[in-house]
């Protein structure tokens, strides 16, 4: 009985293990390396001259990011 | 006497309504843009609220500047030119966002954008529609417009994803053209919905006579498909 309650353990962790590592894959699979330049932009300007993080990142994001009106590679 | 008076001019207006519609074909359309939340910024929120928290901010100041730009479509019978209308008095923000978008030139040989990126500037060689034609109609600014599905297709991986469009276009202006770069339906675009672009017809103007040349920008050439994959790339 402990070995079959063990395994099931096991077995949920397991589970539980893998299906977080297939969403963690997900989001890396997503996630564009120029727009997360473009948030980390913004959070080191973030209250510069009085302009918000995001106003500088929608800067860089502009400048060196690709445009909506085409397909994402 | 007056009733022949009343349908010869009645009959006049007509022919001349049909001329300046269907004969001149040419014009000057604006646009709307009741934009939402960039494609990429809406994957991330599919995929994990939590890391979207990371790009809300900049994913709710690009629509707002986008919801500020005006865009025109020129067009006439030989080919057609598509760009955000340059607002002196706009802010800043504004004024960043209307140099980020591209200008769209479209004829009979080539559907290209040109567009400023890395402080250099591309023209860029868009990718062909499959649209497939539905039954739903509705009316813009008096146009009776027809509705369309269309699909840019991508790969990704080696796995091919699309893309959808919808358009609006009417045949009442037989010509195939509409924003960003999208067109070859029977009739030309007032409604568009791709992405994050919503774009939508507020005036328009047919029967100028209108002169419209290929922007003479000095640019690298290059596909839709190679521009998104240097566009991914860090800049450092």
């Amino acid at each position: 009985m402990k070995k079959v309650m063990l395994f099931l353990m096991l077995a949920v962790f397991t589970l539980s293990l893998s299906s977080f590592k297939v969403e963690k894959a997900t989001v890396s699979d997503v996630i564009d390396p120029c727009y997360e330049e473009a948030i980390e932009v913004g959070e080191t300007m973030d209250g510069y001259n009085g302009k918000s993080g995001a106003y500088y990142a929608f800067i860089y994001m502009t400048t060196f990011c690709t445009s909506d009106s085409f397909v994402n590679q | 006497m007056k009733k022949r008076l009343f349908y010869t001019t009645a009959l006049y207006s007509a022919v001349f309504f049909y001329c300046n519609i269907v004969i001149s074909q040419s014009g000057r359309i604006e646009y709307k843009n009741n934009a939402t939340i960039g494609s990429y910024f809406n994957k991330i929120k599919e995929k994990s609220e939590l890391e979207f928290k990371k790009y809300e901010a900049l994913a709710i100041y690009e629509r707002d500047v986008k919801r500020k730009i005006r865009y025109e479509l020129k067009f006439n019978q030989n080919c057609s030119l598509f760009q955000p209308i340059i607002n002196g008095s706009a802010d800043k923000e504004v004024k960043i966002g209307i140099q980020a978008e591209g200008i769209y030139y479209k004829d009979s040989i080539s559907n290209t954008c040109f567009i400023d990126r890395r402080f250099e500037n591309f023209e860029i060689q868009l990718l062909a529609v499959d649209w497939t034609i539905s039954n739903e109609e509705k009316n813009i600014l008096g146009y009776k417009c027809i509705k369309a599905i269309g699909f840019k297709k991508t790969k990704k991986n080696d796995k091919e994803t699309k893309k959808k469009i919808e358009a609006w276009y009417t045949k009442d202006i037989k010509l195939e053209y509409g924003p960003l770069g999208f067109g070859d339906l029977p009739g030309i675009i007032l409604q568009l919905d791709y992405g994050s672009y919503h774009l939508l017809a507020t005036s328009v103007e047919i029967g100028e006579d209108i002169e419209i040349k290929k922007p003479k920008i000095k640019s690298k050439k290059i596909t839709e498909f190679e521009f998104s994959k240097i566009m991914k790339t860090r800049n450092k």
